[in-house]
């Protein structure tokens, strides 16, 4: 049983924001792969400089990806178990968002499909993400289906675990 | 719920900022706690605590009661709508939201109301709570606001930087 480490924007983001981007390079490079979704380059890369943000921040995150630290992945709903997953939760976050569901974006579905698809493959997966709502909606959409072999880290305190052994 | 107008509230003003208001957010978020508790998990020096302990008493925003042999804090749902300082327009402040209302001192808060100006800053501290409590993702806040997921996320990494531990304990007692 191999095994993939799933990272949302808010990590890239948070880590080099407070400047432990090496650490965390350390940490991906370790053991498993890192995969992201094109959403999050967007999201981390793309959009930050087509809106001219000061610094070299989007350029810095740009290296993760261009030195295969992280590698982006097409998430792939032609199984009809990870789309299943994939609308459950987005119905699961409008829901408890109170928003329509076609206002649910596509980086977190982006990072549900990931996760139901290698999953279902009988890898084990582990995803990184902070957001609360997220997390109890997967969590709960996962049990629900019986899959198993998903691990959720909040990237927070992943963030705040390479702070604190940098300053060791 | 206390509720108050801005009309000579000045005052209070800075106690909204900085060590004052890391150990509003935490005692309102651990719901009890003593100086003890403050000093480990925010990491004030204990002077500085019982200094801040008794503006907060002394203005209301905290209470404290003996029980055995330690005082334990407690701070009250308040609630002040605060208009027009530098970096923020009209805005309601609770203990929930009162960090991403001090995170308009930081780099990514000050960015942020330059870019966008001061009342969107207000409605990201508005929705601040919603998030915290798990009623809404980053994503769907950056799309309430018509602001890109990037700026969402540096304005929660600085919030998360001014009191890690009131953060980790919000979460959890909102998981309860």
């Amino acid at each position: 049983m191999a095994g993939v480490r799933i990272v949302d924007s808010s990590l890239l983001i948070e880590a080099d924001h407070r400047k432990v981007l090496g650490p965390l390079e350390a940490y991906l490079r370790s053991s498993v792969g890192a995969i992201a979704p094109p959403r999050v380059y967007e999201e981390t890369v793309s959009e930050p400089k087509s809106l001219g943000f000061s610094g070299s921040s989007p350029s810095r995150i740009e290296r993760l990806f261009s030195d295969n630290v992280v590698t982006i992945e097409n998430p792939d709903y032609s199984e009809s178990e990870v789309s299943d997953t994939v609308d459950k939760v987005r119905e699961c976050i409008a829901k408890k968002a109170e928003k329509q569901v076609h206002l649910v974006e596509l980086a977190d579905l982006q990072l549900v499909a990931l996760a139901a698809s290698y999953a279902k493959k009988g890898e084990r997966v582990e995803l990184i993400f902070r957001d609360k709502l997220l997390k109890d909606c997967l969590a709960s959409v996962l049990k629900g289906k019986g899959i198993s072999g998903v691990t959720i880290t909040d990237s927070s305190m992943l963030v705040r675990e390479l702070l604190s052994k940098r300053h060791v | 719920m206390t509720s108050k107008s801005p009309e000579g509230m000045e005052h209070l003003l800075p106690t909204f900022h900085g060590q004052s208001a890391q150990i509003l957010a935490y005692v309102a978020a651990k719901g009890t706690a003593t100086s003890e508790d403050i000093r480990k998990d925010l990491g004030i020096p204990r002077s500085t605590i019982y200094k801040l302990l008794s503006q907060l008493v002394k203005t209301g925003l905290a209470t404290r009661e003996k029980v055995g042999n330690v005082d334990e804090v407690r701070v009250p749902d308040f609630s002040f709508v605060i208009k027009n300082t530098a970096y923020i327009a009209e805005c309601k402040v609770t203990p929930r939201n009162i960090l991403a209302f001090d995170s308009a001192h930081t780099a990514a808060g000050k960015m942020f109301a330059e870019r966008h100006g001061p009342e969107k800053f207000a409605e990201f501290v508005a929705l601040y709570d919603r998030y915290e409590s798990g009623a809404t993702t980053s994503q769907l806040m950056a799309r309430e606001l018509g602001v890109t997921r990037y700026e969402i996320e540096l304005l929660l990494s600085d919030i998360k930087s001014i009191a890690p531990a009131v953060v980790n304990i919000g979460r959890r007692s909102h998981r309860r």
